[in-house]
């Protein structure tokens, strides 16, 4: 199955930092996580992820459109460009990665439950148990959870302290929500555990000029700078210590960037020559201050 | 004296020939009979009580006319009356352009408009233009403190001669009448408990924000605490009082220590998440989860069977409760028991399902009977249905003084037993009186699609071409996440696609609107919040009720029509209900619509006044609140409980179920229920 380009118009945390900081303030005082959520928040709009839980709730996101059939869903807005697109994706059964297609930026993670479309219709299964069928339902409640898990660190909890915000968060839904009376908390909790438990393979091509640049005392570019961090490069992981930066020799193309992950039979992989540090990245790095300095 | 009147004098003033001619003279012109309230004060409202005043002046606020000081001394009295009128400029000013700078982005220096004060004693002035009109009832709203936050306010209609009915209610600017003034600032009540009642739209929510932030800054070392039914209340109730203290530039950080807000419950290890969870953790009570099998009111008592063994302190010196009426009484009583002083804020109509004597008519210490948010038509409708007016038997019949509370105007039964209910026709913002023109509600009798709830987008459309998305709300009465989150999608599909309008599922996203968002929720989470234009869609099955029904029946129909009370009351301009004959019976849906063309020109109608027999028994109505809406879902939940299934049958059960006929009509009927599950029981084996 492939699951190509659904566009996306709508920014994956829509609720504002003063509703979040209402909510999950807990040891802040809400003026204060409201500052401090305001940060996190346009970060993960930006598609920059720093944590686990962040990545595993943009993946439940995309779920969500995938199990309500919304990748057409701004398709008129399109044509009046009241909106514009903040980024597409696609599911790749073939080695269980998605792809993010932003500007300036294309980002894979590992697919951690598996997506079917069996006869129009449309689920998840778990890779623990494929049994066990994942709804809609089972996605809103772990929306909350993970939501709640971004801004008060779950993870951190016991295992016994995550099934009682297991239970809280259910008790919410019966009380406010109808038609949530059949939630699972141990099936929710099951699933919690497999969302944590797989890594999250992450990749990331980036375009960025302006950390390339820095300049000498004569005001010319400094080279070392330019391989220090590639204009086009890939980050190995979403937390910064541990990534590291691999350059490009030019600006590459999504297919190009595709084609890394080897989705082929046979395909070829990704050779580095070492040692090597290509002109022409220093001369576009040029070209681009020259370009900004016009503007 | 007349009912309109706020005033504020001295008793000398009072005693005045000058202050007496006044109001005579009010009373002969017939001025504030248009609802508008007449302000005759002697100092602004949020000038510290150091500063005096001239003790004989007097300032005398009339809507649409300039703004006249009065010198009511008997006696000549030298430069007195000139410093008075002096002072109270340039204090305003002050008010204007220190404190509340978001009035001076509106209203300019004090050369702008400290010509719409006149010196003047008992004639009367000219009428003043619209534009002009505009700026005196900012100037009032400085006046009397009832501060404008002018958040979203556009200024350039400020100075438009003509605006459109969505602008006027966008930019309209509220005052506080008689008695919201008196609550927020001249309290005159003396009591552990004191209730304030209001109809929906009547500014109680707004009028806590003004007298909790009046505590917040007069009495630094209060310990307050706010709280509401849910989650969703609390939250949107909080996020409302940190705009308003940012606006009303509280320079006070507010924390949990000073200003405890939370919603009712909570949980247990967080004291902080809810009221109860906090009084559990202070006094070391066992904190007991919210759980279908055991009424709330006995777990409140069991906390204050607990705290009456103890010596305690209370660990709070205020405490407000906003929408009293979805609490039990012992929720109430233990709040009492752990503050010093209550406030609590309910709907009255709801309250009078209350067996808590506290609300009624007698305890009542502030009445709101004037709704400035929605038309008395859509609040006469409401009441038809969620007191069964036109059914027989009745729901509820008002007591004279229980109408009265509630903003009516009842004449005697003529020879056929006919009495004529009546709404007072209030000023609710600029223009509003012509709306009078258009319905304000309208029943569409169709099959709930979102075809349907479309027609109903496009009759806005038709008549507001200015709407926007999020002057929209679509109520559904009964949100589930299988039957009614797939026409839910379906409608925000059509939204976007013929709209190109997005959409927000509150129920499952659970936060408010932004601006290109239509607001599609339910019942439980629209509470407390307004729109523009509401849609209410009827699509829990509504049955009529007859005196012989099981009490449980009895119970579950009256919820239903206190729900639709509550949701179509949303609206500032109209309110739709779309009813299919799927779910209600044919005969009430058509008197419904009948209703509807009755009171089309008018807030009027002409009911039977029921016998006593043909009422339902008062007992049945005790304890009865909006909130505790017994789903479909809670029913088949019970049921499967009978039948000891295993929670991974209950998804397969309930899925094979969800697909019959008489479950997605929302039936309640509890043999009808059984055998669909015993069915569904069986195929699974």
């Amino acid at each position: 199955m492939k699951y190509e380009d659904n566009k996306v118009q709508k920014e994956i945390i829509m609720k504002t930092p003063q509703e979040l900081a209402i909510k999950y303030h807990e040891r802040l005082s809400i003026i204060e996580a409201k500052q401090e959520f305001s940060d996190i928040v346009n970060r993960i709009n930006y598609l920059f992820f720093s944590t686990k839980n962040e990545l595993i709730y943009f993946c439940l996101v995309l779920y969500k459109y995938f199990l309500d059939e919304e990748e057409n869903k701004y398709s008129t807005f399109e044509k009046e460009e009241k909106q514009s697109i903040l980024f597409k994706f696609s599911f790749y059964r073939k080695n269980d990665r998605i792809l993010v297609d932003s500007e300036n930026k294309l980002m894979s993670i590992y697919l951690p439950f598996i997506p079917i479309i069996d006869n129009g219709n449309r689920y998840l299964e778990s890779r623990f148990n494929q049994k066990e069928k994942i709804d809609i339902n089972d996605i809103i409640f772990l929306l909350d959870y993970f939501e709640a898990s971004i801004f008060l660190n779950y993870e951190q909890l016991s295992p016994m302290e995550q099934m009682i915000r297991i239970e809280n968060i259910k008790d919410d839904f019966t009380r406010s929500g109808e038609g949530f009376a059949d939630i699972d908390a141990d099936k929710m909790g099951r699933l919690i555990s497999e969302l944590l438990y797989y890594d999250s393979s992450y990749l990331r091509y980036d375009i960025d000029f302006e950390c390339s640049i820095e300049i000498d005392e004569q005001g010319r570019i400094i080279e070392e700078k330019v391989f220090n961090h590639p204009p086009y490069h890939i980050d190995s992981d979403y937390r910064d210590s541990p990534s590291y930066k691999i350059g490009f020799d030019k600006k590459i193309t999504k297919e190009e960037f595709i084609k890394l992950f080897q989705f082929e039979n046979n395909a070829p992989a990704m050779i580095i020559r070492s040692g090597y540090k290509p002109k022409e990245l220093v001369q576009d790095v040029k070209a681009y201050k020259e370009q900004k300095g016009e503007k | 004296m007349h009912k309109n009147i706020f005033i504020d004098v001295p008793e000398k003033v009072e005693e005045s020939q000058v202050f007496k001619d006044i109001l005579s003279n009010l009373e002969e012109e017939g001025l504030g009979d248009d609802g508008e309230t007449i302000y005759i004060l002697q100092r602004p409202m949020l000038v510290a009580q150091e500063k005096k005043y001239y003790e004989y002046g007097v300032t005398l606020i009339v809507q649409n006319k300039k703004i006249i000081f009065i010198d009511c001394s008997p006696y000549e009295s030298d430069n007195q009356f000139e410093y008075y009128c002096e002072d109270f400029i340039d204090d305003i000013n002050a008010l204007v352009t220190e404190k509340y700078p978001q009035y001076f982005k509106v209203l300019g220096r004090k050369r702008e408009w400290s010509n719409f004060f006149v010196k003047g004693s008992k004639e009367s002035h000219e009428i003043l233009s619209k534009v002009e009109s505009r700026k005196v009832k900012i100037l009032t709203s400085v006046i009397i403190g009832s501060i404008q936050q002018f958040v979203d306010f556009d200024e350039s209609t400020l100075e438009n001669e003509e605006i459109s009915v969505l602008e006027a209610v966008k930019n309209k600017i509220m005052l506080f009448d008689t008695n919201q003034t008196k609550f927020v600032y001249k309290e005159d009540v003396d009591k552990p408990i004191i209730s304030l009642q209001g109809l929906a739209g009547s500014g109680k929510t707004e009028l806590l924000l003004h007298k909790i932030r009046k505590i917040f800054v007069d009495e630094t070392t209060a310990r307050i605490g706010v709280t509401c039914f849910n989650r969703v209340l609390a939250e949107s109730l909080t996020s409302r009082i940190i705009d308003f203290f940012n606006i009303m530039k509280v320079s006070e950080q507010i924390t949990a220590k000073r200003l405890f807000i939370a919603h009712s419950w909570g949980s247990r290890n967080d004291p902080n998440s809810g009221l109860y969870s906090k009084i559990c953790s202070a006094y070391g009570i066992e904190f007991q989860r919210y759980s279908n099998n055991r009424k709330n009111s006995e777990v409140w008592q069991d906390a204050i069977n607990y705290l009456k063994t103890q010596d305690f302190e209370p660990i709070f010196d205020y405490l407000f409760i906003d929408e009293s009426q979805d609490f039990e009484p012992e929720y109430i009583k233990l709040c009492s028991m752990v503050s010093k002083k209550v406030y609590v804020a309910g709907d009255i109509l709801q309250n009078i399902f209350s067996e808590n004597s506290m609300f009624s008519y007698e305890d009542t210490d502030y009445v709101l009977n004037r709704v400035y948010r929605t038309d008395p038509r859509t609040i006469l409708f409401s009441h038809i249905i969620g007191f069964g007016l036109i059914e027989k038997p009745v729901v509820r019949w008002l007591k004279d003084n229980e109408w009265e509370m509630a903003g009516y105007e009842v004449s005697q039964p003529d020879k056929a037993g006919m009495v004529t209910l009546k709404r007072e026709n209030i000023k609710r913002f600029e223009g509003s009186d012509e709306l009078s023109k258009v319905s304000s509600i309208k029943i569409f009798n169709e099959e709930i699609t979102s075809d349907s709830i479309a027609r109903a987008i496009d009759d806005i459309q038709e008549k507001n071409p200015d709407v926007k998305a999020s002057d929209i709300a679509i109520v559904f009465t009964y949100y589930n996440q299988r039957h009614t989150r797939p026409i839910a999608k379906e409608l925000g599909r059509k939204l976007l696609s013929d709209y190109s309008w997005d959409y927000v599922l509150v129920p499952e996203e659970k936060r408010i609107g932004h601006d290109n968002e239509v607001t599609i929720t339910n019942i439980n989470n629209v509470k407390g919040l307004e729109f523009p234009f509401v849609i209410v869609v009827a699509n829990q099955e509504l049955n009529t009720i007859s005196k012989t029904d099981l009490k449980e029946d009895i119970e579950r129909e009256i919820r239903k029509r206190n729900a639709l009370y509550m949701a179509l009351t949303r609206s500032f301009i109209s309110s739709y209900l779309i009813m299919s004959n799927n779910n209600v019976p044919a005969t009430y849906l058509d008197k419904l619509i009948e209703a509807t063309e009755e009171i089309s020109e008018k807030p009027i109608i002409r009911v039977k006044k029921p016998e006593p027999d043909d009422i339902i028994d008062e007992k049945l109505l005790y304890g009865l609140n909006s909130q505790l809406i017994k789903t479909q879902e809670d029913l088949i939940l019970e049921i499967l409980n009978e039948f000891n299934v295993t929670d991974s049958d209950k998804r397969d059960i309930l899925e094979i179920i969800s697909r019959k006929k008489e479950i997605k009509n929302g039936t309640m009927e509890r043999k009808v229920v059984k055998s669909i599950i015993e069915q569904a029981i069986d195929f699974l084996n």
